[in-house]
């Protein structure tokens, strides 16, 4: 009797508590009326329950619980949105590799090693945030699907007005998220890559040196927006792949993120001290024209990137206002 | 092969388990009196499935259900209510179509 207690307390754990003792009270007896039937010694009762089957799928059964993280509606992007981030992956750490190679004063076991271990990592982190993002968005989009379906019927009324295509290419989602895949795990594994490479003659060899640029001292400051943000972009790259979402919600959603990503690059720039002070006097000592063509040419970048993002964004906007009019 | 046509024997099978489970509560039953009954039918259904069923079929207005004390035994007793009666009706009309529409598909396809 103790093995049917145990079983109905496993099965009503998983419960919303107004539920909870009045099934562990009909379970038990349903139980005990199969048990009756039997010849009731524990052998039985572990057959019974057996055939119950487990307390989480009974569990599952009275909550009438869809079971898949990700379901068939998604599966496909999610697959081939995988695929793109492992490859721009693999994409990345082979040039990375390449690079080490070539730039390395001395190569130790170490360097080869350091290869599949980064990749590996890499791959497990790159799984994770890409399958976090899909179950965010089955989750919230079958709840949006739930609630149509009960407010109203669909009809042909219903269709836009004119059709809306998406904001981008397939082609360039994939680079979009290939790019943002790349540059993620460039900055968590590999930031020491990121700088200037400059070579000196040094005899009949040449040495290559590597100013970085980003700034190591405050990184562990900088580091979680960074990655606030790249997530940000790869959601909104993620959202724009899949084809079936309402056109509005997609653009809506992707320039939310696009917005999101805007705002956090603004603040990292801002706030973070992300990059190394006086880049160009590192490169080039005393040299003032160089110093001021760097900070010009920096500042001209971002005023650049800003503008394209903001025009972007305002783009999108205004075709999520006009399809709502 | 056999596990392909397990597959779509079960999805038969979930597909008429509501109207099963429906004609047998004209009389009010328990949990595993109900199992006996179906099963006295050749209708096999595991308790796993039934128990967690009845209750939803509960909420949705489609039984009625009340404890009782018979035999010394506390029990839940589950009984068809008026809305599942019309319900019932409304559906085996939809089974017998069904059945009748694919009976003449398949032996068309047999001549």
């Amino acid at each position: 009797m103790n093995l049917i207690k145990i079983y109905v307390s496993e099965v009503v754990k998983y419960l919303p508590s107004q539920i909870k003792e009045e099934v562990k009270r009909e379970l038990t007896s349903q139980i005990m009326d199969m048990v009756e039937e039997s010849e009731g010694d524990e052998k039985a009762i572990q057959s019974i329950l057996e055939v119950m089957g487990s307390p989480k799928d009974l569990s599952d059964r009275y909550l009438n619980k869809e079971k898949s993280l990700i379901g068939p509606r998604y599966y496909d992007t999610y697959i081939m949105i995988l695929r793109i981030v492992m490859f721009a992956l693999a994409l990345a750490f082979t040039v990375i590799f390449a690079m080490k190679l070539i730039f390395s004063q001395a190569i130790t076991g170490w360097t080869i090693l350091e290869y599949p271990l980064s990749l590996f990592n890499a791959a497990i982190m790159g799984f994770a945030y890409v399958t976090i993002i899909f179950v965010f968005i089955e989750r919230n989009q079958v709840k949006i699907e739930d609630e149509d379906l009960v407010t109203k019927k669909w009809s042909v009324s219903d269709l836009p007005k004119e059709s809306v295509e998406l904001p981008t290419h397939r082609l360039e989602n994939i680079f979009e998220i290939g790019f943002v895949s790349i540059l993620m795990f460039i900055i968590n594994f590999q930031p020491q890559i990121i700088g200037i490479y400059s070579s000196v003659a040094n005899g009949s060899q040449t040495a290559w040196t590597v100013t970085p640029i980003l700034n190591h001292a405050t990184r562990n400051i900088w580091i979680l927006w960074v990655n606030v943000w790249l997530i940000s972009m790869l959601i909104s790259g993620v959202i724009k792949s899949i084809y079936r979402l309402k056109a509005k919600n997609r653009i809506f959603l992707s320039t939310f993120f696009d917005f999101l990503a805007l705002v956090l690059f603004l603040f990292i720039i801002a706030t973070q001290n992300m990059f190394v002070d006086n880049i160009a006097g590192l490169i080039a000592p005393g040299n003032e024209a160089f110093e001021l063509l760097v900070n010009r040419g920096s500042f001209t970048l971002l005023v650049v990137i800003l503008t394209i993002s903001m025009f972007d964004i305002l783009r999108k906007l205004i075709k999520v206002l006009k399809q709502s009019t | 092969m056999n596990e392909i046509l397990d597959g779509l024997v079960l999805e038969l099978r979930r597909g008429v388990l509501i109207l099963g489970v429906l004609s047998q509560l004209d009389q009010k039953e328990y949990g595993y009196s109900l199992i006996q009954k179906l099963q006295d039918h050749h209708f096999e259904i595991e308790a796993g499935t039934l128990y967690p069923l009845l209750r939803r079929l509960e909420k949705q207005g489609l039984l009625e259900s009340s404890w009782e004390l018979i035999d010394n035994r506390q029990r839940r007793y589950y009984q068809i209510s008026e809305e599942g009666k019309q319900l019932y009706t409304a559906l085996k009309k939809e089974y017998h179509s069904l059945h009748s529409m694919m009976h003449q598909l398949m032996q068309g396809e047999e001549q």
